[in-house]
C-alpha cells in the first residue's frame, strides 16, 4: 500500500470469508493523487490569471475545469463499481517457486472498466487494461513464500486512476486466501529407508548406483545426481533414471530416520524420500511425531503426505 | 525511456497541441508560432530514432533562439503577446525533454494556459466553441495517459471526453453566475494600447485626404427609457478648444461637480447602458448631458465623461442623460479659450464676419454663418482635397469640399472671429437600429464633429454645420456596409462579403454578438450582486438553492450507480430481440408465452418459409448473445441489422 495518504487510513481491514467482493460506493478510498494536487493549483492560477484580466471565457474554463476534476471522480467511482473479485483455487507449490493466486475480476455490467490495478502487500502491481462487458479477466498475483506450511497473500489494493489521473480511488480487502507450501525436497539425493519387514525401523535396505530399473520424465523435487543427462544433450527432454533394488511391499518415511540435525532439513529429507517413493511407484507411510499416515500410493496419498510436512510444526 | 512516455502518446500530445495552438495565427506574430511549430513536427519526425531526446547543449541552444525570437518579435518580455510567445517556446521545448509521465502532465497543464492565454486576445463567440472543442482534446489526451492506448482509441476518447465536460457544463454554469468575483486586476497589467480606429485626441482636417470610414463597432446601447430621435443622437466624445489653424487640441478642463453643477437639467430623462469596445483611451461615450454616471469615471467641465483608466477592455456602463439642459455661466478660462485663434491666419476672413457682425445678434450671425455653407456650393465628400497652408481659408474660399471635421472646424472659427466662443466636439452621431435585439448599433463610420457656442441664456449650444451640407447625413445614417464598399482600404474580399452578407443576417449576428458581449462577457462583480439580489426578492434563495443541492446530493450517486439500468432496462440484445416478436406478431406470428426462442423460431419458419434463413439467423445470434459466454458490439449490431431486415 503506497501513496500519502495511506498513513491517515486505518490499516484494519475485516477478513472476507464471503465471496465474491463487490467494490461499491461503501468501500472505495477516493482521494487526489499528486497530480490532482498539481491541478488544484493549476485551476487556481488559471482564476487568478482571469480575474487579473477580467476575462469571463477565462472563468468559465476555469469553473468547468473544477467541475471537470470532480466529476473525474465520480466518472473513476462508476469505473470500478460493480465489479466483482473472487478468489480462486491456489495451487500447492514447493518452498522457493512462486505461489500464483488467481483472483478473478468479474464485469457483469454493460460498459468496460478500463487501467485497474492489483496491488498486493509486497508491493507488485498487475495492470488490467480493460475489462470488456460480461467478462472475467483473471489476474494472477504471485507470491514467493518464505516458508512452509500455509501462506496468506495478505491485504491486497486494487486502485484505479481513470479516467485523468487526478483522484487516486482504491479498496484494501483481505479474502481467507491461503496457499499451501510443501518443504523442498531435499536437493541432495539419500537412499531411501526401504524395509522389508513391518518393523523394520532403520535398516533399510539402500538403492545402488547400478540397480537401474528405468527412466521417467522430471518431475519437481528428483535429484539431480539422477538426471539423465545424456537424453537431455540429444534433445529428448529432462528424464530421471530410476532406481531399485528388490521389491519391498512399503516403505516407512519416519521423522526419526532421518539423520540431519535441523527439524526443516529433516522435514525437507522426508519430503524427498516421500516423492522418491511416489515416483518409484512404491508405497509408502509416513510417521511423524503425533501423526501416522498408512502406506498407500497415488496423488491423493502423495498430496496427504506432503501437506501434512508442510503443516507439521515441532514443539520443543 | 521510461516505457509509459511511449512514442504513441507523444506523438498525440503533439497532434492536439498543434491543433490547439492553431488559432494564435489571428493573434500573435509569426516567429514565436513558427518556432512552436517547426521544433514539434521535428520531434514528431524524430520520436522514432534513438536517442530521442536531443542532448543538453542543443537544448540550450534552442531555448535561447526561442527567447531571442520571443524579445525581437513581441518588443520586450511583458505583456499578454510576448508572454504567450514565451508561453508557446517553452511548451514546444518541453516536449523535446520528454522522461516521464509527470513531463507529459507538464504539457497537459501548459496546453490549458495556452488555452486560457488565446481568452485574453479574443473573447469572441467563436472564441467559446473553442473552448469547448480545445478542452475535448485536451481531456482526451489527458485520459490517453491513464489507459492504454490500444483499449481506448482517441475517438472514443474524444466522445468520452465530450460527454464528460456535458455533464459538468450546468456546474460550471452555475459556478459561473454564482461563485464570488473579485475584481481585476489584482496587479498592473502592461498597457497594450490596442491598434483600433476610432476617435483621436488630436484634430487635423486638412490633412485628410481620404477618411477611412471602417465598419467596425464602437459601441452598443440599449436604452431603457424610450431612445431620443435619430436627429438627436450625438454621442459626446472628445472636445477641441485650441488651434494653431492646422492642428486642434483638447484642453484639461477642471470636473464638474454634478451635485453642485452650475447646470439645470429639464426635460424627461433617458436611461440607457453602453457596451463600449475598448479602445485605450479614457472617454466614455455618452448623450448629452449625463447626470448619473459610473462610479470610475468623471464628468470635466466640457462635459466630457472620462474613464478613471484607460478603456483596455470592453465594458458596460449604464447612464442616465437629460437631452435638454442649460448652463447659466461661462467660466473666463472657458471664454478665453472659446474665443482663442490663431494668429496672422485668417486675414481673408476678417471681411466675411467683419460684414455679418454689423448689427445682428449672435443667433443671427450663426444662421448667417450656416446660410454662407448652403449658398456657396459647398460639397460634402469623403475625398477632399488636401490643404496645406491656411486650411481653413483655402476651405472656406477655395475649395469648399469637406466632410464633418472641415466644416466643425470651420464654422468654430468663423464664431470665434464673430466673438462667440465656440468650440469643436467629436463622437458619433446616430447609429443603426436593430429591431430583433431592440438596440442601437454605433460603428466607427459614425463618426462625426460638430460645433458647440456659447448663447447668453442658453449656454452651450450645439449647432451642427454638416446638417446645413448634408441633411441627410444626419437625418438617416450611412449604412455602414454601403460605405464598406466605397472606401478603399478594405480588401476586396470584405466587400464582397458584406455585399453578400444579406441584412437580415448581419442585424441578427449583430444581436447574438451584443447579447454576447452584454450578458455573458460583461458579467462581473456588479452583476453578480444584482442577480443575487433578484433572487433575494423573488425566493428566499438561500433555501432554494439548499434544497436543489440536497436534492442534487442525493440524486447523483444514484443516476451514477443505476442511472444506466433505470434508463435502459432491457439490454439491447433484448430489446432487438422484442423488436423482432413484434415484427413477427405483424406478420401474424406471435410468439406464445410458453415458446422458447428456438421453438418460436422453428414454429415461424414452417409458417414463413420464405423468411426462414433470416429468422434462423436472428435467432442463432440471439441465443449466442443471450446465452452464450461472448459479448461482442459488432454481433449486438449485427443482431439489430438483421432484425432491421426482417
Amino acid at each position: 500500500m503506497t501513496g500519502f495518504w495511506s498513513k491517515f487510513i486505518p490499516k484494519r481491514q475485516p477478513r472476507l470469508d464471503k465471496h465474491p467482493f463487490v467494490l461499491g460506493l461503501h468501500n472505495v478510498y477516493v482521494l487526489p493523487g499528486r497530480w490532482g494536487i498539481s491541478f488544484v493549483v493549476l485551476v487556481f492560477l488559471l482564476s487568478i490569471i482571469s480575474t487579473n484580466y477580467n476575462n469571463n471565457l477565462g472563468f468559465l474554463l476555469t469553473f468547468l475545469l473544477t467541475v471537470l476534476g470532480l466529476a473525474s471522480a465520480i466518472h473513476g467511482q462508476r469505473n470500478l463499481a460493480g465489479l466483482s473479485l473472487t478468489p480462486g483455487k491456489v495451487d500447492a507449490v514447493f518452498l522457493g517457486e512462486p505461489l500464483a493466486y488467481p483472483l478473478q475480476l468479474e464485469n457483469a455490467s454493460f460498459s468496460a472498466r478500463y487501467a485497474i490495478t492489483a496491488i498486493t502487500s509486497n508491493g507488485d502491481k498487475y495492470a488490467v487494461a480493460q475489462a470488456v462487458p460480461h467478462s472475467i479477466t483473471p489476474i494472477l498475483l504471485y507470491a514467493i513464500p518464505s516458508r512452509r506450511g500455509r501462506h496468506s497473500i495478505g491485504t491486497l489494493v486494487v486502485e484505479s486512476r481513470y479516467p485523468f489521473g487526478l483522484f487516486r480511488l482504491w479498496t484494501r480487502f483481505t479474502f481467507a486466501w491461503h496457499g499451501l507450501v510443501y518443504p523442498a525436497p531435499a536437493p541432495d539425493s539419500k537412499p531411501l529407508p526401504i524395509s522389508s519387514d513391518e518393523q523394520g525401523a532403520g535398516a533399510g535396505n539402500v538403492a545402488g548406483d547400478d540397480d537401474l530399473t528405468g527412466f521417467r520424465r522430471y518431475q519437481t523435487g528428483d535429484p539431480i545426481k539422477h538426471l539423465h543427462w545424456k537424453s537431455y544433450a540429444k534433445g529428448r527432454g529432462l528424464h530421471t533414471r530410476i532406481y531399485l533394488q528388490g521389491s519391498p511391499k512399503f516403505l516407512w518415511v519416519d521423522f526419526n530416520m532421518a539423520d540431519e540435525a535441523d527439524v526443516e532439513a529433516k522435514i525437507s529429507r522426508l519430503c524427498r524420500w516421500v516423492l522418491d517413493a511416489e515416483h518409484m511407484g512404491i508405497d509408502y507411510g509416513l510417521r511423524l511425531p503425533g501423526l501416522e499416515i498408512a502406506p498407500h500410493r497415488g496423488a491423493s496419498h502423495l498430496e496427504a503426505c506432503l501437506t501434512a510436512l508442510a503443516l507439521l510444526t515441532i514443539t520443543r | 525511456m521510461n516505457k509509459f512516455v511511449s512514442t504513441t502518446r507523444q506523438r498525440e500530445l503533439i497532434l492536439g497541441l498543434g491543433i490547439i495552438c492553431l488559432p494564435f495565427f489571428l493573434y500573435l506574430s509569426y516567429g514565436a508560432l513558427f518556432f512552436f511549430y517547426f521544433i514539434i513536427g521535428f520531434r514528431y519526425l524524430s520520436l522514432s530514432k534513438k536517442p530521442a531526446n536531443p542532448p543538453r547543449r542543443i537544448l540550450l541552444l534552442l531555448t535561447i533562439a526561442g527567447g531571442i525570437i520571443v524579445w525581437l518579435q513581441a518588443n520586450g518580455i511583458l505583456g499578454k503577446t510576448s508572454g504567450a510567445s514565451l508561453l508557446l517556446v517553452g511548451t514546444c521545448l518541453k516536449f523535446l525533454e520528454v522522461k516521464t509521465k509527470r513531463d507529459l502532465y507538464i504539457i497537459i497543464s501548459l496546453a490549458l494556459l495556452l488555452v486560457l492565454t488565446q481568452f485574453l486576445f479574443s473573447q469572441a463567440i467563436f472564441m467559446a466553441l473553442y473552448l469547448f472543442f480545445a478542452l475535448t482534446i485536451i481531456c482526451a489526451l489527458l485520459l490517453g495517459l491513464h489507459v492504454e492506448l490500444e483499449v481506448f482509441p482517441f475517438v472514443q476518447r474524444l466522445r468520452k471526453s465530450a460527454f464528460i465536460i456535458f455533464q459538468s457544463l450546468p456546474l460550471a454554469l452555475l459556478l459561473f453566475l454564482f461563485s464570488p468575483r473579485i475584481t481585476g486586476p489584482l496587479w498592473s497589467l502592461p498597457e497594450e494600447k490596442p491598434a483600433l480606429t476610432g476617435l483621436g485626441d488630436k484634430l487635423e482636417p486638412g490633412s485628410i485626404t481620404q477618411l477611412g470610414l471602417s465598419s467596425e463597432l464602437a459601441f452598443r446601447v440599449n436604452f431603457v427609457t424610450a431612445p431620443p430621435p435619430q436627429n438627436q443622437l450625438y454621442w459626446r466624445g472628445p472636445v477641441f478648444w485650441w488651434t494653431d489653424g492646422k492642428h486642434w487640441e483638447m484642453r484639461n478642463l477642471p470636473n464638474l461637480d454634478l451635485e453642485h453643477a452650475p447646470v439645470f437639467y429639464q426635460g424627461t430623462a433617458v436611461d440607457y447602458s453602453i457596451v463600449l469596445e475598448p479602445h485605450g483611451q479614457k472617454w466614455l461615450l455618452a448623450l448629452d448631458l449625463p447626470q448619473m454616471i459610473p462610479a470610475d469615471s468623471h464628468l470635466t467641465l466640457d462635459f466630457q465623461l472620462l474613464s478613471n483608466a484607460n478603456v483596455l477592455n470592453r465594458r458596460l456602463y449604464a447612464l442616465r442623460s437629460y437631452p435638454v439642459y442649460a448652463q447659466k455661466t461661462l467660466t473666463s478660462f472657458e471664454r478665453r479659450l472659446g474665443l482663442q485663434l490663431p494668429a496672422n491666419q485668417l486675414d481673408l476672413l476678417y471681411p466675411l464676419v467683419t460684414h455679418w457682425r454689423v448689427g445682428h445678434t449672435d443667433p443671427e450671425v450663426i444662421a448667417l454663418a450656416l446660410a454662407y455653407f448652403r449658398n456657396n456650393h459647398f460639397f460634402y465628400t469623403l475625398n477632399p482635397p488636401l490643404l496645406l497652408h491656411h486650411p481653413i481659408e483655402q476651405f472656406l474660399l477655395e475649395t469648399r469640399r469637406g466632410f464633418c471635421e472641415h466644416y466643425a472646424t470651420a464654422f468654430v472659427v468663423l464664431m470665434r472671429l464673430a466673438e462667440i466662443p465656440a468650440r469643436v466636439v467629436t463622437g458619433y452621431q446616430g447609429g443603426q437600429w436593430n429591431e430583433l435585439g431592440k438596440f442601437l448599433e454605433i460603428r466607427q463610420s459614425d463618426a462625426h464633429a460638430w460645433a458647440e457656442v456659447w448663447l447668453e441664456d442658453q449656454g452651450w449650444v450645439r449647432i451642427d454645420p454638416t446638417a446645413a451640407i448634408a441633411p441627410e447625413r444626419i437625418e438617416k445614417p450611412f449604412d455602414a456596409a454601403s460605405i464598406n464598399i466605397e472606401s478603399l482600404n478594405t480588401p476586396t474580399w470584405q466587400k464582397e462579403v458584406s455585399v453578400l452578407w444579406s441584412k437580415s443576417l448581419r442585424i441578427f449576428w449583430a444581436n447574438l454578438d451584443h447579447g454576447w458581449h452584454r450578458w455573458v462577457l460583461s458579467y462581473d462583480r456588479d452583476s453578480r450582486a444584482r442577480l443575487l439580489q433578484w433572487f433575494d426578492a423573488a425566493f428566499s434563495w438561500h433555501w432554494l438553492l439548499g434544497l436543489i443541492a440536497a436534492v442534487l446530493m442525493c440524486c447523483i450517486p444514484f443516476l451514477f450507480l443505476y442511472g444506466r439500468d433505470f434508463f435502459n432496462h432491457h439490454d439491447p440484445v433484448q430489446r432487438y430481440y422484442l423488436w423482432y416478436c413484434r415484427k413477427l406478431a405483424d406478420l401474424g406470428l406471435p410468439r406464445r408465452p410458453c415458446e422458447g426462442p428456438l421453438d418460436y423460431s422453428q414454429r415461424a419458419s414452417m409458417a414463413r418459409p420464405d423468411l426462414a434463413a433470416k429468422i434462423s439467423d436472428i435467432t442463432r445470434l440471439y441465443v449466442l448473445l443471450r446465452y452464450g459466454s461472448v459479448f461482442d458490439r459488432n454481433l449486438t449490431k449485427m443482431l439489430r441489422f438483421h432484425v432491421s431486415q426482417l
